[in-house]
């Protein structure tokens, strides 16, 4: 939450998605209420229609760097917010 | 030149929606006239139109229902709502021409709002995402 507010709160070159892999809707609403998390969320139903699901791993969390024409720039917590310094 | 056509226009009180000539019409329709807008109170319900270089002043109920519909887009409520309106379509048009701003630009994405999830429409086209793939177990 640190970094998006440091770095993605008010930056307009970057969205910040939330892709939920929680399958059961009120459990992802559960943790976005207790956690109050400001971002827009792709719940489990839209994950296909996103276009997201692709670049998914088969573990959690995980981040990932993408820029508008689906290119993955950086992976990994530490190397996509610090590539976001470059941007 | 566009400067000192700026600065006359400032200094004389006209606003750029008085350069809009038009030919308005009457209630009952019998009558039409040439004419510039000047002012429209709306709370007044009076509207104020030059004639060449002469102020006519009348309530709004005497024009016909299509100039009332054109002064009513004339508002600074309505003005603000199309240039709203405006903005969401550039938007929309510019995450189009996006791989992944295509995907989700509308219809996708919820945002957390009081107690649920709320459809989100992006609000403004950016050039990369984060995304976070987590759950809450």
């Amino acid at each position: 939450m640190e970094s998006f507010n440091n770095k993605i709160a008010d930056n307009d070159k970057v969205e910040f998605v939330h892709f939920s892999l929680d399958r059961s809707p009120e459990a992802a609403l559960a943790w976005a209420k207790k956690e109050n998390f400001p971002w827009p969320h792709v719940l489990a139903d839209k994950h296909v229609e996103s276009g997201l699901q692709k670049y998914a791993k088969r573990f959690v969390p995980y981040y990932m760097l993408i820029d508008k024409d689906g290119k993955i720039l950086a992976e990994g917590s530490q190397a996509v917010f610090d590539k976001i310094d470059d941007l | 030149m566009k400067k000192t056509i700026c600065i006359i226009l400032a200094a004389s009180g006209l606003s750029l929606i008085a350069l809009q000539a038009r030919t308005w019409t009457s209630a009952d329709g019998s009558k039409t006239f040439e004419g510039n807008l000047k002012s429209y109170d709306k709370a007044a319900g009076v509207v104020k139109v030059l004639k060449g270089i002469r102020e006519v002043s009348f309530k709004v109920e005497m024009l016909s229902e299509a100039d009332r519909e054109w002064l009513q887009s004339q508002t600074p409520e309505a003005k603000a709502n199309k240039d709203a309106a405006d903005m969401e379509q550039a938007v929309l048009e510019e995450l189009e021409n996006q791989v992944i701003g295509s995907k989700i630009k509308k219809g996708v994405l919820s945002v957390l709002e009081d107690d649920g999830f709320v459809d989100h429409t992006m609000t403004y086209a950016p050039e990369y995402y984060v995304v976070y793939y987590s759950a809450s177990w």
